[in-house]
């Protein structure tokens, strides 16, 4: 081994020795992480045991604010925690009485300074505590934090928002998130839903606003809220959307007014069975069938020869929820269309809801 | 004949240190990412994506062939995973035993004239069957065509954008899916995700459902499961980083559709499909001839519990495959390796696995060869050798500790002292056999498939403790 140098073994030997030392510091320090851990484990346990009888006390009436806020301001931190898991567990209706312990906690201040930590995972835990702790107080500093560099940092602020019911900030929300791609309006969308009602007249403004202000990104996102909140008023301007050049705009309105189900709009989500994008062919459907508008079958059963495997499938999805009528539309298609594709669908659909001879079925 | 002998022991020499400098460097990555990930993700997020009716929709599909010891507890954890809207496929890959039969049976399955969507060619489908209890159960019965095939073919019959793949051992924590999925919601240009593999030997599943979290009771168990902790909780989190997660595990991965099917599916002839579509995806998903538009993220939270063997015959047989398998993988894409197009999945993950996964067990035979010959010739003594082998013993434990560390600062911790005491036993034994065992198989997985050219996927692994199929 000389050949390697004359200290080449003895460096060698140092270095395993190190390593050796080392390795015994990290066994020492997982053992002192895991000892932490059950310890910090225990003392929320512990925590746990007292204050969550109080809370769930005052939340039935039995008992007074002050018998839990003595508790809960021994450890806020963990006070806090608790809290926002019996929020989630409730019923949004059932959550006001919360407020007063939430607001006691001296932690406002703290969180809303945190907005602007250097670290983005602590601004990102701050947003969203302030959904819980805030008041009209904190909503500016949460208006700042629809800015932030992070986008999960501006979602947690925007859910805040949307959980202190500013409905005022929609439109900020809105310009703050002006963002493409299916995954990022889906994002938005399930914030907006969070307002409930109270979001249908700012998004609402948004379909009537002609200036550009709003991209067609914003406007695809305004109207699958309106739809998903199955908003009435929003029919009218939905349905002006039909006849837009992009075609993600027409396949939400599409598909809000299937979810808002207003048979007087049937007929024009029914226009749209012929457009060039498949995606919208698929989608008006589906809003046929949700409608239940059986004046449309025989119009169900012509897509039924459609080019695109999802129009065929949607199509038969939508006979078969029509009814009688349907479902006889589609065994006239399974033993008789010229069409194979038409065929199988129909053979397939009737097959998924059983509603075939058992003879098949046993097999 | 000295002047080999030298340069010889210097190349083994720079070899095992750039080796171990590569592996700090992971550690250091993947310790950051995992608390990165960490101080990110809250509990409420989650349960957010479970309430939420814009979740992306998931096709789990589960590949099995002569499954039916297990497919039934697999299938039922799979329905009771906890996820707003989810199908499971089951693709009975041309099963001799009774797989198919056992489905019928505990689903109450009815044979439909279903029609599948063939953007990948597969083996003929020979019958497709749903269930009349759970309606997001479907199950096809195919020619036999090898895993890979199953999985295209389940890929046809999948109805939703994202498919999830898993082993059909597998058992996945309850929130697994979830937690695959949330970051396809952080990031939309996400195209594949996944998640942490640890062996389910020891793991107790009633009706489906996880009732305890156990070690491995045998010591060849044990030393999977740090293996296991070692390559997922440092490996890949680290060369994720780097974007060049390459060995993705088959057990456990979440990819929408449009990219798998871009992509081509996995390849039907290889060893072990999942490392060659792993490869494949980060080709796809890196050559800038593409775009670049999407990414690939690891997720180490998502637990799927999988069997692995407990006999030293099955053992090695699955160890001589991953070898072949990898050796194939790497010489398929060859054109990637150190190809720029590729990023840093060209520049260095390739160039990583080929000499730092595939070519290490003939490097270390090597120096083991080395140091008995100096030792005969007289040109090195024990005491050298013994000095030079604590190094590499001293140095693999340490990495090792520090994987367990990731691990213990991390929400998933082992459960009690003792299994945990028992883990770092087996660390400090991995080094004393079990490592040169493995060494040993893959040498013989390299004589194979070089020059045997042996591509067949070995002994059927049986299946011990089925425990996903307790109930």
């Amino acid at each position: 081994m000389d050949i390697l140098g004359p200290d080449f073994l003895r460096t060698a030997f140092d270095i395993a020795l190190v390593l050796a030392a080392m390795s015994a510091v990290v066994l020492g320090v997982i053992v002192l992480v895991r000892l932490a851990a059950q310890a910090e484990t225990l003392r929320t346990q512990r925590f746990r045991r007292r204050a969550e009888p109080a809370v769930h006390a005052f939340l039935a009436g039995r008992d007074n604010a002050a018998k839990a806020l003595p508790i809960l301001q021994e450890q806020p931190a963990l006070a806090l925690n608790l809290l926002m898991e019996i929020s989630d567990r409730l019923p949004p209706a059932e959550r006001a009485p919360l407020e007063t312990l939430f607001t006691s906690l001296p932690l406002r201040t703290k969180e809303s300074a945190a907005l602007h930590n250097r670290r983005w995972e602590r601004r990102l835990q701050a947003a969203g505590r302030l959904g819980y702790l805030g008041d009209g107080v904190s909503v500016p500093a949460l208006l700042d934090a629809l800015q932030d560099p992070v986008l999960a940092v501006r979602f947690a602020a925007a859910r805040s928002l949307a959980a202190l019911g500013e409905n005022r900030t929609i439109r900020n929300i809105m310009l703050a998130f002006d963002l493409p791609g299916e995954m990022n309006q889906r994002r938005v969308a399930e914030v907006l839903v969070l307002f409930g009602p109270s979001a249908a007249d700012p998004l609402l403004e948004i379909l009537e606003n002609e200036d550009g202000t709003y991209s067609d990104s914003a406007v695809d996102v305004a109207v699958r809220v309106l739809g998903l909140l199955r908003i009435d008023e929003a029919v009218e301007p939905i349905t002006a959307l039909l006849g837009r050049s992009d075609f993600r705009v027409r396949l939400n309105a599409v598909r809000s007014l299937g979810l808002i189900g207003d048979h007087g709009t049937a007929e024009a989500v029914a226009r749209l069975a012929g457009d060039p994008a498949w995606e919208v062919r698929n989608v008006v459907m589906q809003s046929l069938g949700r409608m239940r508008s059986v004046k449309h079958a025989g119009l169900l059963s012509d897509a039924l020869r459609d080019s695109s495997w999802w129009v065929r499938f949607s199509a038969a999805q939508a006979l078969w929820n029509l009814g009688t009528e349907g479902r006889e539309a589609l065994t006239v298609a399974m033993t008789g269309s010229p069409d194979r594709f038409a065929r199988e669908m129909s053979r397939q659909i009737l097959e998924e809801n059983g509603a075939l001879a058992a003879r098949e079925a046993a097999l | 004949m000295i002047n080999i002998v030298h340069i010889l022991l210097w190349g083994i020499l720079i070899y095992f240190v750039a080796l171990h400098l590569v592996y700090f460097l992971l550690v250091f990555l993947g310790a950051a990412q995992v608390r990165r990930y960490k101080s990110a993700v809250t509990f409420a997020e989650f349960d957010r994506i479970s309430k939420s009716e814009l979740s992306m929709p998931v096709s789990v599909i589960i590949p099995g062939h002569n499954e039916a010891d297990i497919i039934v507890g697999t299938v039922e954890n799979a329905l009771k995973l906890n996820y707003p809207a989810h199908e499971v496929i089951v693709v009975d890959d041309g099963s001799t035993d009774d797989t198919i039969g056992v489905l019928q049976r505990r689903f109450g399955l009815r044979r439909v004239d279903k029609q599948a969507r063939k953007r990948i060619g597969t083996k003929q489908v020979n019958a497709i069957y749903e269930s009349e209890t759970f309606p997001n159960l479907v199950v096809a019965a195919k020619e036999n065509g090898r895993r890979a095939d199953a999985i295209n073919a389940g890929s046809g019959l999948a109805r939703y954008p994202l498919l999830c793949v898993i082993d059909a051992d597998c058992v996945l924590e309850p929130d697994g899916l979830l937690h695959m999925a949330r970051p396809f919601l952080v990031e939309s240009r996400l195209a594949a995700s996944a998640g942490v593999v640890r062996p389910s030997n020891g793991l107790t599943v009633e009706n489906g459902t996880i009732t305890r979290r156990g070690l491995p009771r045998t010591m060849l168990g044990l030393n999977q499961e740090i293996e296991y902790a070692r390559s997922f909780h440092w490996a890949r989190t680290g060369l994720s980083r780097l974007r060049s997660m390459l060995c993705i595990s088959g057990a456990l991965l979440l990819v929408k559709k449009s990219v798998f099917e871009a992509a081509g599916g996995p390849w039907p002839q290889s060893i072990t499909d999942d490392m060659e579509f792993a490869i494949r995806l980060n080709g796809h998903i890196y050559d800038r001839r593409n775009g670049r538009h999407h990414a690939l993220a690891f997720t180490p939270d998502a637990v799927c519990y999988t069997e692995v063997p407990e006999s030293w015959g099955q053992y090695a047989s699955q160890r001589n495959r991953w070898q072949r398998g990898t050796l194939q993988s790497i010489f398929r894409h060859w054109r990637m390796l150190f190809n720029p197009r590729y990023g840093m999945t060209g520049i260095f993950g390739l160039p990583f696995f080929l000499f730092f996964e595939a070519l290490a067990p003939l490097v270390e035979l090597l120096a083991y060869t080395l140091a008995i010959v100096l030792l005969i010739a007289g040109l090195a003594t024990g005491k050298q050798v013994l000095v030079l082998l604590f190094l590499a013993y001293i140095t693999g434990v340490f990495l090792t500790l520090l994987a367990v560390l990731i691990n213990e600062s991390s929400r998933w911790r082992t459960a009690s002292w003792g299994e945990f005491w028992k883990m770092i036993g087996a660390i400090f034994l991995d080094q004393l056999g079990f490592h040169q065992f493995r060494l040993l198989c893959s040498l013989v997985g390299t004589f194979q498939y070089v020059f045997l050219r042996r591509r067949d996927l070995g002994a059927k692994m049986e299946r011990l403790t089925p425990a996903a199929a307790v109930s």
